[in-house]
């Protein structure tokens, strides 16, 4: 299985088809076609602190 | 992934943290980590898998991964992001009311299983008109739902 190491040690898994110009596809969880959080809105505890 | 094989694009999609078949990881379920685990400094994934300087795509949380380090990207696409404060505060009042996130967390507590039923059914049947609801992409949802770690799940 294709797996990355984040610095934490966490393992990522994803799927790498095909030949060509590399496309990235980011879903919000699973790497599969239709997948999403079960919370649309973040709780207290999860507020970003990333401002991109 | 495959409408864009089919293009002849190379396509690599990952799990978002505790997701999938990736660790079960009950740290780091904020977006912080999110946009660095894939697209940050803490992972060389696409250094690793030779893709270099790729198309993002990206839905919701999705984004994120391709937001810390966007000189990576060729092109992005984003599609129904995430911003980055989503609940309403005096500081964000356009924002989303805290009411839904805390009747969320109130069922999870009770039961995971039925809070992600619940949302899913939900999410997923808010259709443009004259869409059609699949009740097999709503199982599916759930079922993939259940395989993720709590924390990051709900």
């Amino acid at each position: 299985m294709s797996k990355v190491t984040t610095k934490d040690g966490v393992e990522i898994f994803y799927k790498d088809w095909g030949k060509g110009s590399p496309s990235c596809s980011a879903m919000a969880g699973h790497c599969r076609q239709m997948t999403g959080r079960a919370d649309d809105v973040l709780p207290e505890s999860r507020l970003p602190r990333h401002r991109a | 992934m495959m409408f864009f094989l089919n293009r002849g694009f190379r396509v690599i999609a990952h799990d978002r943290r505790g997701h999938g078949r990736s660790t079960q990881t009950g740290d780091g379920h904020d977006m912080d980590h999110y946009a660095d685990d894939l697209g940050g400094d803490r992972a060389p994934q696409f250094e690793e898998c030779g893709a270099r300087r790729p198309l993002h795509r990206g839905w919701r949380g999705g984004p994120l991964s391709g937001s810390a380090r966007p000189e990576r990207g060729r092109k992005a696409a984003i599609i129904a992001a995430v911003p980055p404060l989503m609940v309403k505060t005096p500081a964000n009042p356009a924002a989303c009311p805290r009411k839904s996130s805390t009747v969320s967390r109130h069922s999870s507590r009770r039961s995971v299983a039925n809070s992600i039923a619940i949302f899913r059914r939900d999410f997923l049947r808010v259709q443009p008109a004259g869409a059609k609801t699949s009740e097999a992409i709503i199982q599916n949802w759930w079922r993939q739902g259940m395989m993720g770690r709590r924390e990051g799940t709900l």
